[in-house]
């Protein structure tokens, strides 16, 4: 159980640093016709985009939700040794969001030989006094980890902000309907309000066949925006993350970390 | 020079001139020497010169189920996606089948589609007729056709495909 607790902490304090790996959720397919369909997905946290080589996203992390904002269930959930792989079988036409969302503060501190982890509100942390721990770093962080997929018609319900944690909007357009050729305007905010100056980094899919990652690195303006150019058809990861100091505990400080992750699938013309 | 690929292409070979309102699209499905064939689906439409979408003229899907009712009885409509361009322009808006739009697959060679009632509400204008191939563990192919309608009488080209598609003309 090591490891599952290792990488939960990591979704839950948003340390999706270059330490930490590179988390992911990819579906199958993210654009479906038909009356109902079923897609499959990948979740994992790995060095290279969309190819399992490091740790099995942890399944109880991972969350659907339908067009109407219901959650629904996934289907033949399997943890791996290196992925977590799962099914989703989608019944209602419109798009639908899936990955993990989460928020918490989380500590690391050392007992002897022996490296301690907790994870849990700011309030249970400092009732269980593991502020006072020498040597303590706590984070307090929120990570989303995810990607979109529709059937038939998108929609726009699930995309809308909640103003909660580091977010991604696509204004007019969709996650769902990407197309070479066409540039996508993304705005990123950050508990409701435009995240400015935010680096953004996205990488294509096949970086394991490449010598150079490739990455497209963007920078929002002062409404939190950036503009995409999509180089070729492909599967995208998107990356960003924000650091700065939250509200210390009694002298000792928090560090803040928000972390998103996105994966996005782009046609050809 | 709104229309520059019209005016440039007219002046070319291939100019059909149709008799007053009678209006057909032929398109032709080529023959493949491929180890697993399938038959295409084929969509064709109709947008303005500034790539409005004007009308639907054909979708050729696998109307059947292949198992009706089964675990996989929507096999058909469940590629549709694939002919890209048409489902983000208005595929996916639609209610599959739609009634005079919705047919089989063809098999290859040249197939007549009689286009004069649908065109008899088409306004008077330039337009491109859209023709979108995708193929079962095949490839896909996109043909545009500039061409003029006055209200009875049509200026277009013919074109010609190069993978999944063969002639199309419209006359």
């Amino acid at each position: 159980m090591k490891t599952k607790l290792f990488l939960t902490f990591l979704a839950i304090a948003g340390l999706q640093t270059a330490e930490a790996h590179r988390a992911w959720v990819l579906p199958s397919s993210t654009v479906l016709s038909g009356d109902e369909s079923w897609v499959t997905f990948d979740a994992c946290a790995s060095n290279n985009i969309f190819f399992f080589n490091h740790r099995p996203m942890p399944a109880d992390a991972i969350s659907a939700v339908a067009p109407d904002g219901s959650a629904i269930a996934l289907q033949n959930t399997a943890e791996g040794a290196m992925r977590t792989t799962f099914d989703l079988e989608l019944k209602k036409e419109g798009t639908y969001k899936v990955g993990v969302v989460r928020s918490g503060l989380g500590a690391f501190w050392r007992e002897g030989e022996e490296r301690k982890r907790w994870r849990g509100t700011r309030e249970e942390l400092i009732s269980q006094g593991i502020h006072k721990k020498e040597g303590v770093r706590i984070s307090d962080g929120s990570s989303s980890i995810l990607s979109y997929v529709t059937l038939g018609k998108p929609s726009k319900e699930v995309l809308a902000p909640k103003g909660e944690g580091l977010e991604v909007s696509f204004n007019d357009g969709h996650p769902n309907d990407l197309v070479v050729g066409e540039d996508t305007v993304l705005t990123f905010t950050l508990n409701g309000k435009p995240a400015a100056n935010l680096e953004v980094v996205i990488i294509r899919d096949g970086d394991r066949y490449r010598n150079e990652v490739e990455e497209i690195t963007l920078k929002t303006n002062d409404k939190g925006e950036c503009t995409v150019s999509w180089p070729q058809a492909g599967r995208y990861w998107l990356n960003a993350e924000i650091e700065g100091e939250a509200e210390a505990i009694e002298g000792i400080p928090v560090r803040k970390n928000s972390a998103l992750a996105l994966t996005l699938e782009v046609f050809p013309e | 020079m709104k229309h520059p690929i019209t005016l440039a292409t007219l002046s070319l070979a291939g100019v059909s001139l149709a008799q007053a309102g009678d209006v057909t699209l032929e398109i032709e499905i080529p023959k493949l020497e491929v180890a697993e064939y399938h038959r295409p689906y084929v969509a064709a439409w109709i947008e303005t010169d500034q790539k409005d979408h004007v009308g639907n003229l054909l979708v050729w899907y696998q109307t059947e189920a292949r198992n009706p009712g089964g675990e996989h009885g929507d096999h058909g409509e469940k590629w549709l996606k694939d002919l890209r361009k048409w489902w983000r322009v208005t595929g996916r808006e639609l209610t599959m089948p739609v009634d005079g739009l919705a047919s089989p697959t063809k098999p290859a060679g040249k197939h007549q589609i009689n286009l004069t009632e649908k065109f008899k509400s088409l306004p008077a204008g330039t337009y491109q007729l859209q023709v979108e191939a995708s193929r079962e563990v095949g490839g896909r192919e996109l043909l545009t056709i500039p061409f003029t309608w006055d209200g009875s009488t049509l200026k277009a080209d013919k074109t010609q495909g190069t993978s999944e598609l063969g002639s199309v003309t419209l006359q």
